[in-house]
């Protein structure tokens, strides 16, 4: 964007791995949202809320969400600024297979839906090689680029994990 | 019992008392919601040990031991905030060692002067009786301020509270921010030595909101229920303490402490969460 950080700040918007936060803070998931964007407003929270499947928990106190609801509610809070980029640092870390899926499924339909960039930090290859359009390879250096079927290959694997890497294809593939 | 209690506030002592007591019970429990959820509490508590420090600075060089302690509790707030950031001392041990070091001080120079001792129970315990009406002023002045302070920025404080780094990408200065919180708390803690004493300031800044944490369903009431108790102890406290012929700081300490126990055991009862 070419901007400062903190000129940047409106346009980005970041789910982190954890969000460390005193689990006994009495704040309703409702207050955190309105706390991060003061300019939204309830029915837009609402309606945002309603695409993560999450409409029932407005007024639940975020300390008692579970870790993968957390998670959606870090979406949220994100979303609501309209961001031109989204990043997310393992987002699903600690949920289970389940609703790490369905996660990733409703990251894919925000993308669509608001049109930002997802850039996503993940180790989970499938979740790599299933839902993004351009992969970067890091491991100290760049160690490949471009889209997944490309840059997912057997040389890569074992750059970025070691020489007992390798690729295994599913039948139904 | 009615006209007791209209003989009590017609006396100018009491009414100075109230007054202050009033203000200190907004500002201490409205501050302390931010205090206990960043888990400042021994801050609080340090810095008014070290306001004996002010004080006998003032008493020595002739000015407000009041004002000189409001100085010295900016300065100290401050200087925590800037060597927490410089050295790899942990927090804890430079708020033991500064304010420690402040109330030494107080106490060596306080000793210096013939007949030291009354003056020095009335700082550290609180005094009714030791409000005059310019120490009201003061008190009045700053709580207006540090309440519209608190109203104007209560969000950045509440995201600063949550958690640090995601209240900077939600646009808050973190940083300066950090910096006038320390002030602030250090200027209230300050404002509350005269009714309640260094020894017990700190209360008033724990005890609600920490009541308030067991009860209070959401943020918003969260400082409701904090300044509502803070009121409560500060009233019912004064007039016991009138009434029995008690020092006044320990008994309005006395009764927050009361009703804590009195809430967790009713949340023990009702196998809800304490804390």
């Amino acid at each position: 964007m070419g901007k400062e950080p903190r000129q940047a700040r409106k346009d980005m918007a970041y789910v982190p791995q954890r969000f460390s936060f005193d689990k006994s803070f009495p704040v309703t998931v409702l207050e955190f949202l309105q706390l991060s964007h003061p300019e939204s407003s309830r029915e837009k929270i609402v309606r945002y809320l309603g695409h993560l499947d999450m409409e029932g928990m407005l007024n639940r106190k975020l300390g008692s969400l579970s870790g993968g609801q957390l998670q959606r509610v870090l979406v949220e809070r994100a979303m609501l600024g309209d961001p031109k980029v989204l990043f997310l640092d393992e987002p699903a870390a600690g949920m289970d297979i389940g609703g790490e899926r369905t996660f990733y499924e409703l990251v894919l339909h925000l993308h669509r839906e608001h049109q930002s960039t997802v850039v996503m930090v993940s180790h989970e290859l499938d979740v790599v090689a299933r839902y993004s359009d351009l992969v970067l390879c890091l491991n100290r250096r760049l160690l490949c680029q471009g889209r997944p079927e490309v840059a997912l290959n057997a040389e890569t694997l074992r750059a970025l994990y070691g020489k007992e890497a390798a690729m295994y294809h599913h039948k139904d593939k | 019992m009615t006209v007791e209690l209209m003989t009590i506030l017609q006396l100018p002592f009491m009414q100075r008392a109230l007054m202050a007591g009033i203000a200190l019970g907004l500002i201490l429990p409205f501050l302390g919601v931010f205090v206990t959820l960043r888990k400042m509490s021994f801050f609080g508590d340090g810095i008014a040990h070290a306001t004996l420090a002010g004080v006998a600075i003032g008493i020595v060089a002739g000015v407000s031991p009041f004002l000189a302690a409001l100085g010295i509790g900016a300065l100290f707030g401050s200087g925590v905030y800037f060597l927490e950031r410089k050295t790899n001392i942990s927090s804890d041990a430079l708020i033991g060692v500064l304010f420690t070091g402040g109330l030494a001080l107080g106490i060596v120079l306080i000793s210096r002067r013939q007949g030291y001792q009354p003056e020095l129970l009335s700082f550290l315990f609180g005094s009714i009786l030791s409000i005059s009406p310019a120490d009201l002023g003061v008190i009045l002045g700053f709580s207006i301020f540090i309440v519209l302070v608190l109203i104007l920025l209560s969000r950045p404080l509440t995201l600063l509270a949550l958690e640090k780094e995601s209240a900077w990408l939600y646009g808050v200065r973190t940083e300066s921010l950090d910096f006038f919180f320390y002030v602030l708390l250090s200027l209230t803690v300050v404002l509350g030595v005269k009714l309640l004493g260094i020894i017990l300031v700190s209360a008033l800044l724990i005890i609600p909101p920490t009541i308030a944490k067991m009860l209070a369903p959401s943020f918003r009431s969260l400082i409701g229920v904090s300044v509502i108790a803070g009121e409560v102890f500060i009233v019912l406290g004064l007039m016991l303490s009138y009434w029995l012929d008690l020092p006044s700081g320990a008994t309005i300490i006395l009764v927050g402490a009361v009703v804590f126990l009195a809430v967790a055991l009713g949340q023990i009862v009702r196998g809800a969460p304490i804390g």
